[in-house]
């Protein structure tokens, strides 16, 4: 009987393997694959490997043509005539052509398709196809360098019978791009596979790669370990000392401008008054909250350490009782049995934290644990996506959230920080941060744009709408099977075709 | 004559082995005739080395494994030479970023047509381009209309002096750490630094093991990335591990050199600690001599490819040498040099804000550094005019 | 005469009533049972919705400019409406036949085909996990009968562990001895390596036996058998078929059946919710982890279609098992 039970279960283990492709692991499978409609990093990176855009990113970061050949700016920068490569074809086979070019921009602007990119076409007042190789693009104002603005992907126009698209049009289950890889199938275990395509202008070195959904993230370094995957796009700081030591994966840094905060919520009392935020940040112990997470910069400002922007004069602020306790009083809160009111009520404080932010639940228990024991009533909120969304975006309903932001290698902090800046949920405002902010914008000068934005980082820090609490190191990883590994900061594959696997 | 040019010949005329003293017995594994091996088989003679609790040389051997190289030159003895080699290294990669740094600055502001013309910018492009070696743009730039400042004058001198040998490194390392030039416009002011300070410490540097450097082998290589007292370049450790430069700026191949090192470093290291004493042991973990040997030798790979223009290479054997555990710290696997080379590497291939990343490291500890990472700053604020930027959460 | 009370149910006096009557009454059982599947069917799917409508964020949030695209987007999914209006347009579109489309797991996806693809994976998961869960629990009973009480505080300390903890240390655990094994040459690499990322047979058998047993499922299941087999074999009926020295296992099997059912149906529930955790943590792609996502992505038509099959499932199997029993114990069919 045992020995039965050996030899079947020496039987499961005896099947071989089936050959791999690059597979690469997401948290979530794209809902949608079409770029008009991309809401998540997952759907972006594979948008990545289906389409092109204009122009694209070269490996040294310069914009650089993609789908177009040429283009030329006219003097008063309000107009750009665009020649795009003849030697391009979908990968149905039709030919790409100007149309295309004015068709995708057209319906990112119509109303009724309800694209999510819309914004990434608001620059442009008009396009027009010339022939079916040129294009001309006339912008609402001048444009220095629209290049830089063109890395949207385009669309096929025979695919779309307008250019009022539903996000519901069938285009996702059978999307066709000019790009690299094209979409074989979605599979039933959630997981999608892509195959080269075949008409590619430029060699590519993997022929196939798949997307799989491992939701979990305690599998996913696992994983790769266990070489089920050839790639982590991101790698969560407990597995980097796992993944360092094993020969068999390489990690690749990436720069990412990301730091985390808590914010305080300024459009309703008592966060709106200063000497309550100050005394709350006072109270904060950043070094404690940091420790379990991982290693990083603390910061004392909406900058990384690194940036050209960082104010290296403001120092981060202190954990001070006493400090917070002066600052509290001249809010005019008293402390009575151990805990801080006003008026009778005592200061309870509703924190948020994103449900999907890796250690963010260690963070905010141990930031309510600090915030308790120095005389605060602190209730811990976990949110899902569509309810911090909802909350935290929309309704503003919170006192304080516990985040992340993350940055491209611009560092645009205006939307966070302007008054009138979409993603301004704190409710911060400063006339002078606005109008640093907006001639930091407006500058010709580097030496003009660096010193104003230094100078925001400091009345920012002074103002404290935000604790701000660290960055962290940010990886990707590959296995050696690989090769010549190119990763793009925020789009991962843009480099993907010079990849090769062994 | 470029930084490059002048720091080779001074460095490897002085690492290279002057005496016929070996530190083992040949064994068949190249990495035999290691200083690690030497340690390991023969802790005896790295305690000798080292000295008791209270010798004098033993904070400097400590402050050099360490890789806290400025504590180790106030040291005693073959520690303090040792550390000004490392730092005369340094300060030539970091001279080669900062030529770079502010060709860069010039050429893109130039491109975008709106190069100031009453500023000193174009006198410190010149500079800078004259240190680089370019004496095409060394001219050119100096016939761009541009504002004199006396300022820059004396600071010229005073570099010619160091460098000319007619003033000390006290001399060097007191011209960093302030900016050169203010010059006051209309919305604010710019403020430069010296783009020449990094090329004179190194040469200062250099100057300090001219003479009394060590003989004795050991001396010589104790926590270095030297795998043999012969080897003046990394070519030379190289071919005795079987292993090749690739001819061109091929990132994949120089990532299969390393790993081809890895191949034969890991199995050695076990090997080693199998057949070594006790004490040879303890000091092969606690101090991590293999990590360390690895390390350094491929930092001195990156500088070598650094200076024949294979930047990406040279970003291969920085990322495969850094130790990811702290990734931002100075620690004896990650060495000043590893920063670096990994900033001038990043640069050269056109990711400026990943050249302040690695740059941002230095700053603390080598506050001459200040100048360049500034400068760098303003290369990257420059390049990002006119964009606007995306950010998302997590 | 004195005597021991009638013991409830089985053991009281049978009832002979007129046909026409026993007719009426069999009925009226069946009518209040359908009824109740009905009420808990339509209970599930309004009480879905409204939880749904009333979680803080919706649908057009996770869009990256869902604030400009509110008022279109609203418009086209039917979010703008108020709440009773939406429960009353649910009802209405439920009586068509019409489950709706996706909004966002997987937009425009015939709401139908995805609960009919998923729940069909789940069906592979939760049938033989309640057969097998059954199975054991009986032989388990059957064991004990016997005194064997060593195997069964095993069974228990095992089957008292939550789902999603066993599901975690079995994979962590077979991923690594596997790997020990691979890497040392042992074994070549099997075709469901590495769990839970490759659909495999080893993975459902996984999920089966964790359903099966784990959360506390076979304990329960053993002690409800283990009652009913005990009543069972102090029966009258069973002493008659022991003295007339015929096998007793027949009988007690027969008998057996109507509260194996209820067992059955009982677990049914509770399976179901272990389903989404066990689907989750095994990356099963079925009903349990499509209705997590569509309830994480605020995908109400596909959240209230899952509810509705899952609903079904629930109430259809209580109802089955009731309809069992009426059929088989002629004694409910008089009561009613």
């Amino acid at each position: 009987m045992t020995r039965s039970w050996m030899l079947l279960t020496l039987a499961l283990f005896a099947l071989p393997a089936t050959a791999a492709n690059l597979r690469y692991a997401e948290d979530q499978a794209p809902a949608i694959v079409n770029p008009l409609f991309g809401s998540t990093m997952a759907e972006a990176r594979v948008n990545e490997l289906l389409f092109d855009g204009l122009y694209t990113d070269n490996q040294d970061l310069a914009t650089t043509p993609a789908l177009a050949a040429s283009g030329e700016l006219s003097p008063d920068k309000t107009e750009m005539t665009i020649t795009l490569r003849d030697d391009v074809t979908w990968q149905d086979g039709k030919p790409f052509v100007a149309n295309d070019v004015v068709f995708t921009i057209q319906a990112m602007q119509d109303k009724t398709t309800l694209s999510t990119e819309a914004g990434r076409a608001a620059f442009i007042k008009t396009a027009t196809a010339l022939d079916e190789h040129t294009v001309k693009l006339k912008f609402a104002r001048p444009e220095s360098r629209p290049e830089d603005k063109l890395l949207f992907k385009i669309l096929p126009a025979h695919a779309f019978a307008g250019t009022s698209v539903k996000r519901t049009d069938g285009f996702r289950n059978k999307p066709v791009g000019t790009g690299p890889w094209e979409l074989v199938k979605y599979n039933e275990d959630n997981s999608v596979s892509f195959t080269t395509n075949g008409s590619y202008r430029t060699p590519v070195g993997l022929s196939e790669m798949t997307m799989r959904e491992v939701s979990d993230k305690n599998y996913q370094a696992k994983l790769l370990l266990y070489e089920s995957l050839e790639a982590l796009v991101r790698v969560l700081p407990r597995d980097l000392a796992m993944l360092q030591n094993n020969r068999k994966v390489e990690l690749y840094p990436y720069q990412t401008n990301s730091w985390w905060y808590v914010g305080f919520n300024a459009t309703h009392a008592p966060y709106d008054d200063v000497n309550v935020r100050k005394a709350m940040s006072a109270l904060v112990d950043v070094p404690s909250l940091l420790a379990p997470v991982g290693t990083g910069d603390l910061l004392s400002g909406p900058f990384v350490k690194s940036s050209p922007y960082y104010n290296h004069d403001v120092n981060p602020v202190a954990n001070d009782e006493n400090a917070a306790e002066t600052l509290f009083a001249a809010a005019g809160y008293t402390k009575v049995g151990g805990a801080w009111s006003k008026g009778g009520k005592p200061l309870t404080v509703r924190i948020a934290a994103h449900q999907s932010l890796e250690s963010a639940q260690e963070v905010a228990i141990n930031l309510q644990s600090q915030l308790q024991s120095a005389g605060l009533t602190v209730n811990v909120e976990f949110l899902d996506d569509a309810a911090w969304k909802g909350r935290v975006w929309r309704e503003h309903d919170f006192d304080l959230i516990l985040s992340q932001w993350t940055f491209d290698r611009n560092e645009d902090v205006r939307e966070q920080f302007h008054s009138q800046g979409a993603r301004n949920f704190t409710g911060y405002k400063n006339p002078e941060v606005d109008a640093l902010l907006d001639k930091a914008r407006d500058a010709a000068d580097p030496f003009v744009r660096k010193t104003a934005l230094r100078e925001v980082h400091k009345r920012v820090h002074d103002d404290a709408p935000m604790v701000f609490l660290w960055t962290l190191d940010s990886y990707a990883a590959m296995s050696v099977k690989v090769k010549n590994v190119v990763i793009h900061p925020f789009y991962f594959f843009t480099f993907a075709t010079g990849w090769q696997m062994k | 004559m470029s930084s490059r040019a002048a720091l080779l010949p001074l460095l490897l005329g002085h690492l290279a082995c002057s005496g016929s003293a070996d530190v083992s017995t040949a064994p068949p594994s190249p990495l035999d005739g290691s200083w690690v091996a030497t340690v390991v088989r023969e802790p005896a003679r790295f305690d000798a080395l080292i000295g008791a609790a209270d010798s004098p040389a033993r904070p400097g051997w400590i402050a050099l494994h360490k890789n806290a190289w400025a504590e180790a030159t106030t040291t005693p003895g073959a520690p303090a030479k040792r550390a000004n080699a490392e730092l005369a290294v340094l300060h030539g990669v970091l001279a080669d970023l900062s030529n770079d740094a502010w060709r860069s600055l010039g050429t893109t502001w130039e491109q975008r047509g709106t190069l100031p013309t009453d500023s000193v910018l174009p006198t410190l492009v010149a500079l800078a381009a004259k240190d680089a070696g370019d004496s095409v743009s060394w001219a050119r730039w100096q016939k761009v209309p541009q504002r004199a400042d006396p300022a820059v004058d004396s600071r010229v001198a005073q570099h010619d002096a160091v460098r000319k040998g007619e003033a000390s490194l006290v001399t060097a390392q007191s011209l960093g750490g302030v900016p050169l030039v203010e010059e006051p416009i209309p919305d604010g002011r710019r403020t430069f630094w010296d783009p020449m300070m990094h090329f004179t410490l190194a040469q200062a540097y250099g100057r300090e093991i001219a003479e009394g450097y060590p003989a004795d082998p050991l001396e010589r290589m104790l926590f270095s990335g030297m795998i043999d007292p012969a080897d003046s370049t990394p070519s030379g450790a190289w071919k005795k591990l079987g292993l090749a430069m690739p001819p061109t700026d091929d990132a994949e191949a120089c990532r299969e050199v390393v790993r081809g090192f890895d191949r034969q470093l890991d199995p050695w290291k076990v090997q080693l600690a199998a057949t070594a004493p006790e004490a040879g042991k303890a000091l092969l973990g606690d101090l991590r001599l293999v990590e360390g040997l690895r390390s350094r030798a491929l930092v001195d790979w990156a500088v070598d490819a650094l200076g024949t223009d294979q930047p990406r290479c040279a970003l291969a054997f920085a990322e495969m040498a850094l130790d990811h555990e702290h990734p931002r710290e100075l620690t004896p696997l990650n060495s000043p040099t590893l920063y670096a080379v990994t900033a001038a590497a990043n640069l050269r291939t056109g990711r400026t804000r990943e050249a302040l990343d690695a740059l941002q490291v230095l700053v603390g500890p080598f506050p001459e550094t200040t100048g360049l990472d500034e400068t760098v700053g303003d290369l990257a604020v420059l390049q990002g005019l006119d964009r606007t930027g995306d950010s998302r959460e997590q | 005469m004195t005597g021991p009370a009638p013991a409830p149910g089985l053991d009281e006096p049978e009832v002979v009533l007129p046909v026409s009557r026993r007719g009426a009454r069999l009925l009226g059982a069946v009518a209040m049972r359908v009824a109740a599947f009905v009420a808990t069917v339509l209970g599930a799917v309004l009480l879905v919705e409204v939880l749904l409508t009333l979680a803080p964020g919706d649908a057009i949030d996770l869009l990256p400019n869902g604030d400009e695209l509110r008022v279109g987007l609203a418009a086209e999914w039917g979010l703008d409406k108020p709440l009773p209006e939406r429960l009353v347009a649910t009802l209405g579109r439920m009586a068509r036949g019409d489950l709706g489309t996706s909004l966002t797991w997987r937009p425009g996806a015939s709401v139908a085909e995805l609960v009919a693809d998923t729940g069909a994976r789940s069906l592979l998961l939760l049938a033989p996990a309640l057969l097998l869960g059954v199975a054991l629990a009986v032989a388990l009973g059957a064991w004990s009968a016997r005194g064997g009480t060593r195997l069964l505080r095993l069974v228990q300390a095992v089957s008292v562990v939550p789902a999603f903890l066993a599901a975690y240390v079995l994979v962590m655990g077979i991923n690594a001895a596997t790997w020990a094994l691979i890497e040392r040459g042992a074994i070549a690499r099997p075709d469901w390596f590495a769990l839970p990322d490759t659909p495999s047979a080893v993975r459902t058998a996984l999920a089966i036996g964790v359903l099966a047993v784990a959360s506390g499922g076979l304990t329960e299941m053993h002690a409800a058998c283990d009652a009913e087999l005990r009543r069972l074999r102090a029966a009258p009926f069973v002493d008659a078929a022991r003295a007339r020295g015929a096998p007793t296992w027949p009988v007690i099997l027969h008998n057996l059946v109507p509260p194996l059912a209820d067992i059955a149906a009982s677990r049914a529930a509770w399976l179901l919710g272990s389903l989404v955790v066990v689907e989750k943590l095994l990356l099963y792609s079925g009903a349990g982890a499509a209705l997590w996502q569509a309830c994480r992505l605020r995908d109400y038509p596909v959240a209230i279609g899952i509810t509705l099959v899952a609903a079904i499932v629930v109430a259809g199997t209580r109802l089955v098992a009731d309809l069992v029993r009426l059929a088989v114990d002629p004694r409910l069919r008089s009561a009613g």
